[in-house]
């Protein structure tokens, strides 16, 4: 008996020696079967074909300058979404690697289930802690954005205890509250892997779409916020 | 190697990573923004590459995993993927081998409607040659798993592709 994987493996010779000789005789034996590896291996040589010119294209200048140069100019407004939230938890992870592990808390964070109102080490991060920055306490801020109320919401990504967490917090009459919270697998430290695929949870996502959160704001315009302890109207 | 020999290694690069980030966008607009977000990214993290291993592969890894953020954020801001568009195949020196763009544009819409996970696969080893073993570790899946989607995918594209295909 073949299956369609073991077919499929054998149209892109990917099948062992053993496997392949296998499947072979099977296919011999069957002209259904040769008939499907057939198309398999022509579908493989139109799409290869449909792309082969790709290569010869002139890439747009721009890229090779952006690697030659270095530059990595800073992506603007959402398209940093993930970017950021993948920078928080790598920064996250690497500030658990070298303490954390060792090191037992000396903060906590908490939260009340139904108000959401934050407290500890959390809400100092939201107060006064820069996006993108290293974490303190195994929470770092992703990034900041307007609410459509002219205040702020916040996201965040905890790694703390062998656990992982991101979250949205949105300030409301001087506090933050949690607006989304979701576990996340806790990051694998030490894995290079881990730190490349940081997303944030659908939760923390559907919520912020609930909200409909604008652009998320550049780095001095959060520092300004900070300094202006998140108030948006001149007293 | 040094911080030099990477950089000419990644600008070498660049033309499978367009071709790459064209099979999963549809579009040279959107394949060459990922392909410079994914530059971006990896240049900020060339410190988290571990040498000896391979570069293409760290790479391609950083590139899907934004593109997986994109259609995150694609859903989450309401906004569809882009379909792939027939004038988008026109060469860099403005003629268009009809042929050639006919074929392009055909497997683009055909890819285009593959569940994102089967048109990662689909790209990785059906338009760049990667292996199953090197698409496992790009996408950090078990080869078990790149198999399975490899054969709902090119099931989906025989649907999608027939007209190409009697072609050939």
């Amino acid at each position: 008996m073949i299956t369609d994987e073991e077919l499929c493996a054998f149209a892109d010779d990917m099948l062992d020696p053993v496997a392949t000789a296998r499947v072979r005789s099977a296919v011999e034996a069957d002209p259904l079967l040769a008939a499907r590896v057939e198309r398999m291996r022509r579908q493989s040589a139109a799409l290869h074909a449909a792309f082969a010119g790709e290569l010869a294209k002139a890439a747009p200048p721009h890229l090779a300058r952006l690697v030659q140069e270095g530059r990595a100019a800073r992506s603007q407004a959402w398209a940093g979404w993930g970017q950021q939230a993948a920078i928080a938890a790598a920064v996250g992870l690497i500030a658990f690697g070298l303490g954390w592990s060792s090191r037992p808390a000396s903060g906590t964070f908490d939260f009340d289930r139904r108000g959401g109102r934050v407290a500890g080490v959390l809400a100092a991060a939201l107060e006064a802690q820069p996006s993108g920055d290293a974490s303190s306490e195994g929470i770092a801020v992703t990034l900041t954005v307007p609410t459509a109320d002219s205040s702020f919401c916040r996201v965040f990504t905890v790694n703390r205890y062998g656990r992982g967490a991101a979250g949205l917090a949105c300030r409301e009459a001087d506090a933050w509250k949690i607006a989304a919270y979701a576990e996340t697998p806790p990051r694998e430290v030490g894995s290079e892997y881990a730190l490349a695929s940081g997303t944030l949870p659908d939760l923390v996502l559907e919520a912020a779409e609930l909200r409909r959160l604008g652009d998320p704001l550049d780095p001095a315009e959060e520092r300004e916020a900070i300094a202006r302890d998140w108030r948006t109207t001149d007293e | 190697m040094s911080l030099e020999a990477t950089r000419q290694e990644l600008i070498g690069l660049i033309p499978r990573l367009r071709r790459f980030a064209l099979a999963l966008t549809g579009t040279h607009a959107d394949g060459d923004d990922l392909v410079q977000d994914a530059l971006e990214r990896a240049l900020t993290r060339l410190h988290q590459w571990r040498p000896g291993t391979r570069l293409d592969s760290w790479v391609y890894r950083i590139a899907q995993n934004i593109w997986r953020d994109r259609l995150r954020r694609a859903r989450f801001r309401g906004l569809h993927t882009p379909i792939a568009d027939a004038a988008d195949v026109m060469g860099a020196d403005g003629r268009v081998d009809a042929e050639a763009a006919l074929r392009l544009s055909e497997a683009l819409s055909a890819l285009a409607q593959l569940p994102w996970e089967q048109r990662i696969v689909i790209a990785l080893v059906q338009v760049e040659g990667f292996t199953y073993p090197e698409a496992a570790e790009i996408l950090e899946v078990p080869e078990g798993t790149i198999t399975s989607r490899l054969v709902r995918g090119r099931a989906a594209l025989e649907r999608l592709m027939a007209g190409a295909e009697k072609d050939l």
